[in-house]
């Protein structure tokens, strides 16, 4: 048992006073977009050199180095320096060195000693390789010093070009953008604008780094062919083999794909979402390997369902990864959403695991995560969650699966804890403001949750789950309007997700406007038609409107999309059935509804909608005894309604004029043979039918009759009973708005 | 009915079975059996000799008691076994996380079932008892278990398929309950607590035949069965000579057992014989003066009978057995309450609730007593609570009826009546009352129906 006073009292509270103090935040406070900046900076010190020869790519004219100019040696060096970053990535400093002198493999500098005592080498092109060594070993100082030595003895573009990114590694923005000015440079040198615009990015300045990048892709009307191919983006002239000129012989990410992601990005603060989502399509269609937008795409959820397979099943990994196309093919497909293509992204998840030994990566491992989260197999989720968080506790992207696995397995001392791990280490980002509300949801402190989601969404206004949190503290309050407009600025944000439009036509519904509850659930429906729970929604619609057989229709598909892909313990199943029972129940073929009943009753025994249903069938077909022990059952729900309470007076009118015991002999309970009597094959039952439409009409025919004896016992009685009927006994969807929502927060 | 050969097998049996049902921790199962095992007459026993296993069990196996473990799961098992004893449940539960040997499983589920139930009481405890109550919560433990269980069902031994049949219980699936339950008696006999669950599901007369045609194709000759069936004749209230029938072959070889001792003065009880009753009960308590279990029953008996001084001698002396048993508090709740201190009374019924939620009879009592008090909100409160824990009291069923009378609510009290008819066809007042309500109801011929059956009745 937990101490009172953390249920009860608000302890995260205290977590404000972090966000004031904490130097994360201040990181994130002068890079809004901390993640995608960093990203850079790892690119271009990854490979300095390689293409600032690549400047004649625009229209401008840039003088070629000379032949023997010391650029080709250092193309070389950092050649050498890539392959060290890639070696010594992520070890610590010491490490590094140790290593280095340890193995043979990781001692470019001493490579580089070799180089730098060939005697042929001028001063100029000893001082390169220093600001080159020292750039790269993040001496900024030593860098700037050595660099503007350099300008002052050449003024040319590239020893402008590396002073900029001295400036720019020590995030002095301004001073670089200054000097590319002054040195005219930018409109020498495409890899100069690119700074430039990354400079701008820093600074904050959107529009300015869109001005510098170009508000659309300048390469875009050249062919890309003849880009890519273009002799002079090598530098070098002599070079004839198209082959090797190629990007992909190259091996490195193009300039022209990581242009087009900064754009984006630009964009994107700009809030001109569909600029940006195109700019980032372009980034990976040039430059596959650019992941950064492929990241960008997926993390602000940019492409719907559909179109987001199609794109990333279509990019041209053969042309730009050659032999690691399906290493790469593999590792995108699983970023793709969990809806539809399930055996594909299986197959993917393998092939990275066993193909490519990257079961160990956490970002395979999150993808594990994500699929058994869409399954709604919290537990096994939850497995994989701490896993990774035992290997790299700063992992954000998994966080948000954790808090959801968390929330539905109502382990809400595990959720307190986390959120205040993350308040601890992680004050600066989105995802930690979102455990934090995730807590107050859980322990339904609806106005604190809001507050917290919305410091998420401040933080972070492309955050998808803490927008729909935010809208379910209002739906969980019966608030619709201001749920409405959250989950609306949420799906103006958020293009790419379907949840919240389906959210909006929840919200409709369940004030009965069932028609603008309907346009929103066809939008979401337009963005993804292979949500079970969507098609859940749906069919409710059809339920409220009377249109039978398009409800069942449409449940019918959700339990086709569900078979095999809903764990038996997702919450789908109860509602699907329960709803199903309904539908079955108008249409009067109550002993088809009384086994769905049963089988949605199956998931939870204490469904008193479910129990008040069956009760008003039996009451129906005049039995009252079991209608009114249903009844009682439904009764013990503290929060069922008072339409049992009159269904139950009504029952108990009509018993004094039914035979002295009008109580049935129960069936015998103790025949059954075998244990399973449950109806697994009705699943198949009602595939088949789905299958079949025809069979269905025919099916209805032939029922109809029966039902009509069964009512006209007690015609009468039965249609005002069915009056009822039409009220508050329908299918309503979960009034606990924030279960239905767990699955995809 | 039954040989010398069979009791003397039906003796090893009792005496392999609580080592058996020890093993497994089912205390209630155990505690029967030696109770049986008691009355056995001394000539079946060899006590000239030293009781070893091997001489005297040849019918255990080692398998019995040790299946095949892995040394590391014998170790947990221990361990596990020794924490169960001491009701700490989460614990076995989380020791045992992860295991499925049989046995183990069982005893991981059986812990968090029992650890569901304890938290379950723990979070009603500090609610006041009255019409202001909010729900019984659920146990929280029961879908994990049936979710761990169902997919392996066809798989299950014994005691796993009683654990499945309890859940499935509290699942209201009354059909597959009973058929867990029944292959479960059927794989072991000796398990006593299963059969109990069995008899949970069983309310009417034609179910207890129901439940008598299926057993007697499954287990030919059995005395397990019979002690069931016996039992069962009592709790659903079916006439005396169907108790008889079965208890009388067994009688004479379990004389001096103190179980079947208390069932034979609870025949005469449900019998209206009470005199005989009384009889019997003073003869257990002169021989087990410190066993509490049924003297609520025998405290009912004694108010009943309005002898106010027997009744306070039997208060004093629970008291001093223990006056913090919910059997204690009842009793002295009764005793209260047949001096017309119906306040006293009231309290200590609650008291009696607060040590145990399930306690249906005093659910019943209490919901007596305000009736006494004219509250009858608090009383319908009350006999709802019995009928939600046993629904074949027909005296919560009984009071419900009258409670609704009292406000007025004639068609209430009718379906009430009706239910406490259903259990009780052979009880006079029960058609009365039934009566009377059809005569408020103004339907004259079904009033008159019934009270011709209750006439009927009082001829016979």
């Amino acid at each position: 048992m937990q101490p009172r006073s953390r249920s009860h009292g608000s302890p995260l509270r205290g977590g404000d006073s972090f966000e004031l103090s904490s130097p994360t935040s201040r990181i994130a406070a002068s890079s809004p977009d901390g993640e995608g900046n960093l990203s850079f900076l790892r690119e271009i010190s990854a490979s300095p050199i390689a293409r600032h020869h690549n400047n004649s790519g625009m229209h401008t004219i840039l003088s070629d180095p000379p032949e023997d100019s010391p650029i080709r040696l250092n193309s070389f060096t950092a050649r050498a320096r890539h392959d060290l970053s890639l070696l010594t990535d992520g070890q610590s400093s010491f490490t590094n060195l140790t290593n280095r002198l340890a193995s043979p493999v990781r001692m470019p500098r001493g490579l580089l000693q070799e180089v730098s005592y060939r005697a042929d080498y001028s001063c100029e092109d000893r001082l390169r390789i220093i600001r080159h060594d020292a750039a790269q070993q993040h001496l900024n100082k030593a860098a700037t010093f050595f660099a503007e030595k350099l300008t002052a003895i050449s003024d040319d573009t590239n020893d402008v070009y590396f002073l900029a990114q001295a400036y720019y590694q020590s995030q002095e923005y301004e001073r670089a953008l200054d000097l590319l000015n002054k040195k005219k440079t930018l409109n020498k040198s495409v890899q100069c604008r690119y700074l430039a615009g990354l400079c701008a990015i820093g600074l904050e300045n959107w529009h300015d780094a869109l001005d510098y990048l170009g508000p659309d892709n300048p390469f875009a009307d050249k062919n890309a062919h003849l880009l890519m191919y273009d002799d002079s983006r090598r530098g070098n002239r002599v070079v004839t083999d198209i082959t090797k000129l190629d990007g992909a012989s190259d091996g490195l990410i193009k300039l022209e794909s990581m242009m087009c992601y900064a754009r984006g990005n630009a964009y994107l603060q700009l809030k001109d979402i569909d600029k940006a989502k195109s700019c980032f399509k372009e980034a990976l269609r040039v430059d596959v390997k650019c992941y950064d937008a492929l990241d960008a795409l997926i993390q602000y959820n940019m492409l719907e369902e559909k179109i987001e397979w199609e794109f990333i099943m279509t990019l041209p990994y053969d042309e730009h990864c050659g032999s690691d196309s399906d290493l790469f093919r593999s590792l995108y497909m699983l970023q793709l959403k969990r809806y539809s293509h399930t055996a594909d992204i299986q197959l993917a998840q393998k092939k990275a695991e066993e193909d490519h030994c990257l079961k160990k990566s956490l970002d395979v491992m999150h993808s594990t995560a994500r699929t058994l989260l869409a399954e709604c197999k919290y537990e096994e989720c939850l497995d994989i969650c701490q896993e990774i968080r035992k290997q790299d506790a700063l992992y954000t992207k998994s966080i948000p699966t954790y808090i959801t696995c968390l929330y539905e397995l109502k382990m809400k001392d595990e959720l307190y804890t986390l959120a205040q791990e993350l308040v601890d280490r992680l004050n600066g980002k989105a995802v930690t403001w979102h455990a934090v509300g995730m807590y107050y949801l859980y322990i339904k402190k609806y106005a604190e949750a809001r507050r917290y989601f919305s410091q998420a969404t401040s933080i972070d206004q492309y955050f998808e789950d803490s927008w729909l949190g935010y809208g379910h503290t209002f739906a969980a309050e019966k608030d619709h309007d201001p749920a409405i407009s959250a989950y609306i600025t949420c799906s103006k944000l958020i293009p790419g997700s379907h949840l919240p439009y389906m959210y909006i036509g929840v919200q409709y519904m369940e004030q009965n406007m069932l028609d603008a509850g309907y346009e929103y659930l066809k939008r979401s429906a337009g963005k993804c038609n292979s949500d079970p729970f969507l098609l859940n929604e749906i069919a409710v619609y059809h339920y409220q409107t009377k249109q039978y057989p398009l409800a069942l229709e449409n449940l019918r598909n959700a339990l086709k999309l569900a078979k095999d892909r809903q764990s038996p313990r997702s919450n789908l199943w109860e509602k699907l059935w329960a709803n199903f029972g309904h539908v079955y129940r108008r249409m009067r073929k109550y002993d088809r509804a009384l086994k769905c009943f049963r089988l949605a009753l199956d998931k939870n025994p204490q469904n008193s909608d479910v129990h008040g249903a069956i009760g008003l069938i039996y009451h129906i077909q005049g039995r009252l005894g079991k209608a009114l022990i249903e009844y009682n059952k439904a009764l013990r729900d503290p929060k069922s309604d008072n339409t049992i309470r009159e269904l139950i007076e009504k029952a108990l009118q009509s018993n004094p004029s039914a035979p002295i015991m009008n109580i049935e002999e129960p069936d015998n309970i103790f025949s059954l043979r075998n244990g399973t009597d449950i109806l697994e094959n009705y699943v198949n039952e009602e595939l088949a039918a789905l299958e079949s439409e025809t069979a269905n009409i025919a099916d209805r025919l032939e029922e109809q009759p029966s039902s009509h004896s069964a009512l006209s016992n007690n015609d009468l009685e039965g249609e005002s009973i069915l009056q009822y009927d039409e009220g508050d006994l329908s299918p309503k969807e979960d009034p606990r708005p924030k279960l239905s929502s767990k699955d995809w927060l | 009915m039954f040989s010398e050969q069979d009791i003397h097998q039906f003796k090893q049996q009792l005496q392999k079975a609580i080592l058996i049902c020890r093993e497994h921790c089912l205390y209630n199962s155990t505690k029967w059996v030696t109770e049986i095992l008691d009355g056995i007459p001394e000539h079946f026993l060899n006590n000239d000799q030293p009781f070893t296993i091997e001489s005297n069990l040849p019918l255990l196996t080692t398998t019995d008691l040790t299946p095949e473990l892995t040394a590391t799961e014998f170790d947990k098992y221990q361990r596990a076994q020794v924490l169960f004893e001491q009701c700490q449940f989460d614990n076995v539960a989380a020791i045992l996380k992860g295991y499925t040997a049989p046995r183990l499983r069982f005893l991981r589920l059986y812990a968090t079932y029992l650890a569901g139930e304890k938290h379950k009481e723990e979070a009603t405890q500090d609610i006041p008892v009255g019409p202001t109550e909010i729900q019984p919560k659920q146990n929280e433990a029961l879908n994990g278990i049936y979710e761990e269980l169902r997919p392996i069902r066809d798989s299950l031994d014994a005691f796993n398929l009683y654990l499945y049949g309890i859940v499935l219980c509290k699942r209201e699936m009354e059909k597959e309950a009973a058929a867990a339950l029944l292959e479960s008696v059927k794989m072991y006999e000796y398990n006593w607590s299963a059969w109990m669950q069995l008899g949970t599901l069983a309310s009417t007369t034609k179910q207890f035949y129901d439940l008598k045609e299926r057993l007697d194709q499954e287990l030919e000759k059995s005395i397990v069965k019979n002690l069931f069936l016996a039992r069962l004749a009592l709790e659903i209230h079916l006439p005396s000579n169907v108790f008889w029938e079965f208890m009388q072959p067994l009688e004479i070889h379990f004389k001096g057992s103190i179980y079947i001792k208390s069932q034979l003065a609870m025949a005469f009880y449900n019998a209206l014989e009470y005199d005989k009753a009384e009889d019997l009960f003073d003869q257990i308590r002169q021989e087990n003066p410190y066993r509490l279990e049924d003297m609520d029953v025998y405290s009912n008996l004694l108010y009943l009978q309005g002898s106010r001084e027997k009744l306070s001698v039997l208060a004093h002396e629970c008291i001093q057995i223990d006056q913090y048993q919910p059997e204690t508090c009842c009793i002295v709740a009764n005793y209260h309450s047949a001096t017309g201190e119906i306040a006293e009374s009231v309290k200590y019924f609650k008291r009696a609730l607060k040590l145990n939620r399930s306690y249906h009879l005093a659910w019943t009592l209490l919901g007596h007593d305000y009736i006494e008090l004219k509250n009858t909100d608090a009383a319908i409160d009350c006999y709802n609570r019995a009928i939600a824990i046993n629904r074949r009291d027909y005296r919560a069923w009984y009071g419900l009826g009258q409670a609704e009378e009292m406000i007025d609510k004639p068609e209430h009290a009718l379906y009430y009546y009706q239910k406490a008819t259903e259990l009780r066809p052979d009880d006079e007042r029960m058609w009365k009352a039934l009566g009377g309500c059809y005569g408020h109801l103004h339907q004259d011929d079904k009033a008159l129906e019934c009270y011709e059956r209750a006439a009927a009745l009082n001829n016979m």
